[in-house]
């Protein structure tokens, strides 16, 4: 047996009593088998540890944008260092009034709040539904999806026709197209089908899609029916609101 | 912005609350980037620090091991100084340190352990994120417990046999893709997990 094997099986718990004995016997004297059931063990512990891999993305995106708030908060602390008074207050009213100009014009204030909320949808990484069953062209469609092909991910999406799962994904993929009318075709469809896990996915970035189109009354009717309900995306679907509204 | 106690800051962070977050970023931060520069470091390098502490708070709690005998500020600071004086050391600069005026409380050996674990697993998991989706798919459903007999059946194998076969080809992919990894071999180089084996 292939000694890198016979670890493996040692940390799944398939060895007999006596080979495990064996081998801890042997894990005593030989360091570098000792290393490599660590560096193994520790591999299957961080692959299992999804709350380390979300926080570590949450604090990284949070410094971010915050670093990115701070440089404009430095920005306009030096303008005011630096100028009179009396032009700072001008440049004050122009950057207030042009602000409120542009917000006055929805394609800004959209695009921004679209920035804000729309992140395509994560492939599917956890064991969700039976629905991946054996579906090859679902492989490899997720394969160019997680890999932002969405172009050759669509068309491997699309050869399932009316799989569920598939018809959710080539919606994100005709987004990232741009291929709008396309993708509200697929969200409908799911969204109609109603008994899936998809549904409430599908309202969100209904409500997207006509945020990116600047179909405000569309936006603001998808974002209230969201609002009300117990979707996981109630309390953004309600900042929204308070934007649009 | 909204105070916090510091029950309810350690509960935001355990919790994943952003607004907690923001919090903490917009008031405690500004002093550990002063400390980080005044001592051989960038911007880049405080928030690298910045995020590391915080992954190491964040550990502690998960473990139910963090009873704070200071302030958080305080806390966070000396996290942050401590990982910074560690970096320091491995770039042989820590003979170029200037005390601070800040106030920090001494830590022990855990908080270390735990920012080189972290940096292990954060190097491992990006090693797994470029597997192929299959065998991302295979390894996690089999570390989840799930049987082969059903993973064969949900990935469309044709038998649990090949399943295991399969589990077996995906993790030697991953081990020996870490393996040759260069961050790898400094990141042992300098772990106190190698002191384990090495006497």
């Amino acid at each position: 047996m292939d000694r890198y094997f016979r670890i493996e099986e040692f940390i799944d718990g398939n060895l007999s009593q006596e080979e495990s004995m064996r081998l801890k016997n042997e894990l005593e004297t030989n360091s570098d088998l000792a290393f490599e059931l660590i560096l193994r063990s520790e591999i299957n512990k961080a692959i299992r540890d999804k709350n380390l891999m979300e926080f570590r993305d949450l604090i990284l995106d949070q410094t971010h944008h915050q670093s990115s708030a701070s440089a404009l908060f430095n920005l306009q602390r030096d303008v005011l260092r630096t100028w009179h008074l009396a032009a700072a207050s001008f440049i004050l009213i122009l950057v207030v009034g042009g602000l409120w100009f542009i917000l006055s014009n929805k394609p800004f204030s959209t695009e921004r709040l679209v920035s804000k909320y729309y992140k395509p949808a994560q492939s599917i990484l956890q064991y969700r539904s039976l629905e991946l069953n054996s579906d090859d062209a679902l492989k490899e469609a997720f394969n160019f999806y997680q890999q932002n092909d969405y172009t050759i991910a669509l068309k491997y999406f699309n050869s399932l026709e009316n799989q569920i799962t598939a018809k959710f994904y080539s919606g994100i993929c005709y987004i990232e197209l741009e291929q709008f009318d396309n993708a509200v075709k697929s969200f409908e469809f799911v969204i109609n089908d109603k008994d899936n896990l998809f549904v409430e996915q599908a309202e969100w970035y209904l409500g997207l899609i006509y945020l990116m189109n600047n179909q405000k009354s569309q936006a603001i009717d998808q974002f209230n029916k969201i609002a009300k309900s117990d979707s996981f995306y109630e309390v953004q679907a309600k900042e929204i609101l308070k934007y649009l509204n | 912005m909204q105070e916090y106690t510091v029950e309810a800051i350690l509960n935001g962070i355990k919790e994943r609350d952003t607004q907690v977050l923001d919090f903490i970023y917009t008031n405690y931060y500004h002093q550990i980037k002063i400390f980080i520069i005044q001592n051989q470091g960038s911007k880049e390098d405080a928030k690298d620090i910045y995020q590391d502490a915080m992954l190491v708070i964040y550990q502690k709690l998960q473990q139910n091991n963090l009873k704070l005998t200071c302030s958080f500020n305080t806390y966070l600071y000396s996290v942050s100084r401590l990982l910074w004086l560690k970096q320091l050391e491995r770039r042989k600069l820590w003979k170029q340190f200037t005390e601070d005026a800040e106030n920090y409380v001494n830590l022990d050996d855990s908080i270390v352990t735990i920012f080189e674990l972290n940096e292990r697993y954060k190097l491992y998991q990006t090693h797994f994120k470029r597997l192929s989706f299959s065998c991302q798919k295979v390894l996690e459903l089999f570390l989840a417990r799930i049987p082969l007999k059903e993973i064969a059946r949900i990935l469309g194998f044709k038998s649990e046999s090949y399943a295991k076969k399969r589990k077996h080809q995906c993790k030697e992919k991953l081990v020996n893709s870490i393996k040759n990894d260069p961050e790898y071999q400094e990141l042992t180089k300098h772990s106190i997990y190698n002191s384990q084996y090495n006497g």
